[in-house]
């Protein structure tokens, strides 16, 4: 077969060419340590890795999300666990107060370490991260959770309702926390201090037993608490009807209140309306609106047995509105004796304790699952890694054998060419 | 006597012709598309005698290049499908490389968007979590921007390469249309028996220079010219006259190139007649490879601001009003339609993308491809059409034969539709028709709505303030039982007010990160986005395959033409000592002539 000069010298150096690309390629994985430098090389691959580059970093972004959680979750213990110091020294002082050979002045004396115990779970249970959020807030994380009523001296729960939730895996979410209005406020109750559903603030426990010890043995008025968070107020603006009748002390006085039209951005401008309306109307000697954190809470003036409040609705819906039913109603109790109270107290305070543990084990079962998915997820991101590492890094000696090769193929090509560039008939004419 | 004389002469002169050609042989030895000549030689006719037929030397019949029209053909084929191939190859791995190159770095830009979201679900009263969540905004649509931009430079260069493989077209027209007017005299002065072979090879290669850029048929003609045709039959060059090619912008996009023939009545469009060549690599790659990337990212861009955006307004800000559109790209942003410069009628269509929030699967749905709306007036039933045109398929509109033909008027789709759409993922928009104000329009007249194909280009951030993050639900939960309370009508109550640590809303932002939402519910962003790779990897590397292919077979060919065309120096060099010998031989038998003559003469003195 004829081979032309310059098609001979051009398959020299086409396969010299070659021979260079396939060395520039192995050069380039060597250099990055990557199998592949372009999806085109194994598109199936590129894609691969793609979704195993999301993987990781997705789980990395849980075990941050871990981390947060552990962190909030810790530092909820160790409030939890200095709110359950301050109730047992609380019961200690309530077993040696109920000893009847005390006198006033030792009871007095009492009265002022329980009145500093108060003021310290009061302080627990607005404990602040290193964020400045207040733990036991919920999601209204920027106020504090407890906050003293001053007219009443009640400490009222004014967080938010929802506890805020972080994900943990891609189906795993966990609670950062607890509000404080279920460990603190919500305690079962048989005292009759306790409100209309039967709950008694573990502050309002406290505050009885100061008081108590105070020998300021009351007895309690009929009140109601809606329980719908008002917080920002209701709109009836501009004709929405809102009128109910409040009933105070068995019927005696009906005071009919009408909201309608109107507008409140919080519940306090709510609570001044109302208390213009009732004066207005010549019941404010009877009943009385007041605030309770988030909350709304109607009281009969009037304490002892004879006492009552009721709620009816007339129209519209406030009463679903403020977490009222209609007919709602709550009477008053006559002074315990101080006996008797502080017995209820301690029942009470041991309540309160069984609230702090529930919260506590519910904290360390969270806890534990962190953890459980933390090493979960550590096992996930390292498998993950070493397919990622399987699917785009370069096996080294299997690379570096193939260059050898390639370089001994390019300086044979390259030493060929140079031994067949010298050979022409011309050179022996 | 006088005959040995000129017997040697002719000797001589036969020798040296064939020096001379092997000397142009020599000389071309690199040259181009050459073919080696050979000096055709034959006996002069010889002289009768009584003794016989005396011969009367040598004469040169011809001077012939090695040529065969198959290998020329075959090769010229080869150098369209390689042109094709590799042109194809070339801009593709371009964007493939853009696909790979971590500095556009689309996926971890989505990964970090998301991550950035889990950050504010941390911790969703932080103002440094939501700034990061802003500046990871600004990076996803910011990589958006720079992917979709750099999609755009190599469509202009691409349509810059167009336009000077058309000039280049052109001009070797012109020059196969010279030569071709050369070669007819240069035949017609021997009478059509010698061939001008450089003229020859020279069109030649002009011919293969064009094939290169386009696919002809070469059709050659009695008086030597060559006629040149593309397609299926444009004329290109007859004989002395070349057409002329143009690139113009297409009707509906100023940025898409389209291919025409000048005639006499205007352009004809031949785009869809081009095949081989470069010229063909360039227009497969923009529809195969560009265009649908570049839709397919407007995709994943417009199904992420959709889903995203239909989330975030329905969350509160950190100051308590409900949230604002994330992405600048409202879930019912007007969709660009070109009116078809050619319609009679006045009418204006708007397309746009169906809200989320109204249709759950309307970012999942959504289709890549353009959308062409025609007025067809058919009745029964049917006045507009709908083509999906990336594969020309007809997506059924309900009936509007009871739409006035006034008034604003919305089309919708069909509950029956032809067998391979699926009715429960039709496309994610919404079409209406202004017909209001006299406005008028008129059958055949044509809209085209290009859903994706910006959309990557014009995402952007709509939110600076990070307060106006809508981290929150504020839907109103009974701490007690934990499920939200609900208002007469039993929907959740809203809280209408700042919940600063509600991350509710936060949470479910960053959960959308794992919806497979896109794709008919098959993918996940980042997934959608992977299948853009995997595919321009996928014909990325095909084209590799197949340029390889092609370039095997072109080197085939043109082994076949330098074995048979090609000058070999070693055959050359073996001829020059051939006829320098022949030439040497005549020369001394001129010699032995004159010897002749001298011994004649001198017996006679």
């Amino acid at each position: 077969m004829r081979i032309s000069t310059a098609w001979s010298q051009q398959l020299s150096f086409n396969a010299m060419s070659n021979q260079q690309t396939k060395l520039a390629k192995l050069q380039q994985q060597l250099s990055s340590g990557l199998k592949i430098s372009a999806p085109a090389e194994d598109p199936e691959a590129a894609a691969r890795i793609l979704d195993l580059d999301k993987s990781i970093t997705k789980t990395d972004q849980y075990q941050s999300n871990i981390a947060a959680t552990r962190g909030r979750l810790n530092l909820e213990e160790s409030a939890l666990e200095a709110a359950n110091n301050v109730i047992f020294k609380a019961k200690d002082l309530t077993i040696q107060a109920k000893n009847a050979t005390l006198n006033s002045s030792d009871r007095q004396a009492i009265k002022y370490e329980v009145d500093h115990l108060l003021e310290e779970l009061a302080g627990v249970s607005n404990t602040q991260n290193a964020n400045g959020e207040y733990i036991f807030s919920g999601d209204l994380a920027t106020v504090p959770a407890f906050a003293r009523n001053a007219t009443t001296g009640e400490y009222a729960y004014q967080g938010g309702l929802q506890q805020r939730v972080l994900q943990i895996s891609t189906t795993r979410q966990i609670a950062d926390g607890d509000l404080g209005f279920n460990v603190f406020e919500n305690i079962n109750s048989s005292s009759p201090a306790a409100d209309e559903n039967g709950k008694r603030s573990v502050f309002n426990t406290l505050k009885a037993l100061s008081d108590g010890l105070g020998a300021s043995l009351n007895a309690t008025a009929g009140v109601i608490t809606g329980d719908r968070f008002l917080r920002y107020g209701l709109d009836y603006s501009p004709a929405t009807a809102a009128k109910f009748d409040l009933v105070a002390n068995g019927g005696a006085v009906t005071a009919p209140i009408d909201l309608s039209g109107k507008k409140f951005t919080d519940v306090n401008s709510m609570v001044t309306e109302i208390n213009t309306q009732l004066t207005a109307g010549g019941f404010s000697g009877a009943i009385q609106a007041r605030s309770n954190g988030n909350k709304i809470e109607f009281a009969s003036v009037a304490t002892g047995v004879a006492s009552s409040i009721k709620i009816n609705n007339t129209s519209g819906t406030f009463l679903a509105d403020a977490g009222f039913t209609n007919g709602q109603t709550m009477a008053g109790a006559d002074a315990q004796t101080f006996q008797a109270q502080l017995g209820d107290v301690l029942t009470d305070l041991d309540a309160a304790l069984g609230s702090f543990l529930d919260a506590r084990s519910s904290v360390g079962a969270r806890l534990n699952a962190l953890d459980n998915q933390e090493s979960q997820n550590e096992k996930y991101v390292i498998d993950t890694k070493a397919t990622l590492s399987e699917t785009q890094d370069l096996d080294y000696a299997d690379a570096i054998s193939k260059y050898q090769l390639q370089t001994t193929a390019l300086q044979a090509a390259q030493q060929t060419f140079s031994k067949i560039k010298d050979l022409s008939l011309f050179n022996y004419l | 006597m006088s005959g040995l004389l000129s017997t040697s002469l002719s000797g001589l002169m036969a020798a040296q012709r064939s020096l001379e050609t092997v000397q142009h042989n020599i000389s071309n030895v690199n040259t181009e598309s050459y073919s080696r000549q050979r000096v055709a030689q034959s006996t002069m006719p010889a002289l009768y005698t009584g003794d016989g037929y005396v011969g009367q030397g040598v004469h040169v019949t011809n001077i012939t290049r090695s040529y065969d029209q198959f290998i020329n053909k075959q090769l010229n084929s080869s150098l369209s499908a390689f042109g094709d191939a590799d042109r194809y190859r070339q801009l593709s791995t371009r964007v493939d490389n853009i696909m790979a190159d971590p500095s556009t770095g689309m996926a971890p830009a989505i990964n970090r968007f998301f991550n950035a979201l889990n950050g504010v679900a941390d911790d969703p009263s932080s103002i440094p979590s939501r700034q990061v969540l802003l500046s990871e905004t600004g990076t996803l649509t910011q990589s958006f921007n720079t992917l979709s931009s750099r999609f755009e430079e190599i469509r202009t260069q691409n349509n810059n390469d167009i336009g000077a493989m058309v000039n280049d077209i052109n001009s070797l027209a012109k020059s196969i249309a010279n030569i071709n007017v050369q070669l007819t005299s240069g035949i017609g002065r021997s009478g059509g028996a010698k061939q001008p072979n450089d003229l020859l090879d020279q069109q030649d290669a002009l011919l293969s220079k064009l094939a290169g850029i386009v696919n002809v048929s070469v059709v050659p003609q009695k008086d030597g010219s060559s006629s040149v045709f593309i397609g299926n039959g444009q004329a290109l060059v007859l004989s002395g006259s070349a057409a002329e090619f143009t690139a113009f912008q297409s009707e509906y996009d100023p940025n898409r190139l389209e291919i025409g023939l000048k005639t006499t009545n205007g352009v004809t469009n031949v785009t869809s007649q081009i095949s081989g060549g470069s010229l063909a690599g360039s227009l497969r790659f923009r529809d195969e490879v560009l265009d649908p990337a570049q839709q397919q990212l407007g995709r994943v861009a417009a199904g992420l601001a959709m889903e995203v955006n239909a989330l975030h307004e329905k969350g509160f800000d950190l100051s308590g009003t409900a949230g604002s559109a994330l992405f600048n790209f409202s879930g019912n942003e007007e969709i660009p339609v070109i009116k078809n410069p050619l319609n009679t009628g006045n009418a204006t269509v708007k397309v746009n993308f169906q809200d989320v929030n109204t249709n759950p699967s309307a970012a999942g749905n959504l289709d890549f491809s353009d959308f062409k709306l025609k007025y067809v007036n058919a009745g029964g039933g049917v006045d507009y059409t709908l083509t999906r045109v990336r594969d020309n398929q007809v997506i059924n509109l309900t009936a509007t034969d009871t739409v006035p033909a006034t008034g604003v008027f919305t089309l919708s789709f069909a509950a029956t539709q032809p067998a391979n759409i699926d009715v429960s993922a039709l496309p994610g928009i919404g079409i209406t028709v202004d017909l209001s104000g006299g406005q008028t329009i008129s059958a055949g007249d044509e809209f085209l709505a290009r859903p994706t194909y910006n959309a990557a280009q014009k995402i952007g951030v709509n939110i600076n303030d990070p307060k106006k993050i809508a981290a929150a639900t504020n839907v109103e939960i009974d701490p007690v039982t934990k499920l939200p309370v609900l208002d007469g009508s039993s929907n959740p109550v809203i809280i209408k007010g700042p919940m600063p640590t509600d991350n509710r809303n936060a949470l479910q932002l960053a959960n959308l990160g794992n919806k497979l939402g896109m794709l008919g519910g098959s993918a996940s962003f980042n997934g959608a986005y992977g299948q853009i790779v995997s595919g321009v990897g996928g014909l990325t590397r095909a084209s590799e395959l197949s340029s390889a292919a092609q370039q095997t077979l072109l080197n085939q060919a043109k082994g076949s033409r330098e074995g048979l065309a090609g000058v070999n120096l070693d055959e050359e060099a073996a001829n020059l000592i051939k006829f320098q010998q022949a030439y040497q031989a005549s020369a001394q038998s001129i010699s032995v002539a004159k010897s002749l003559f001298d011994t004649l003469i001198g017996a006679v003195r």
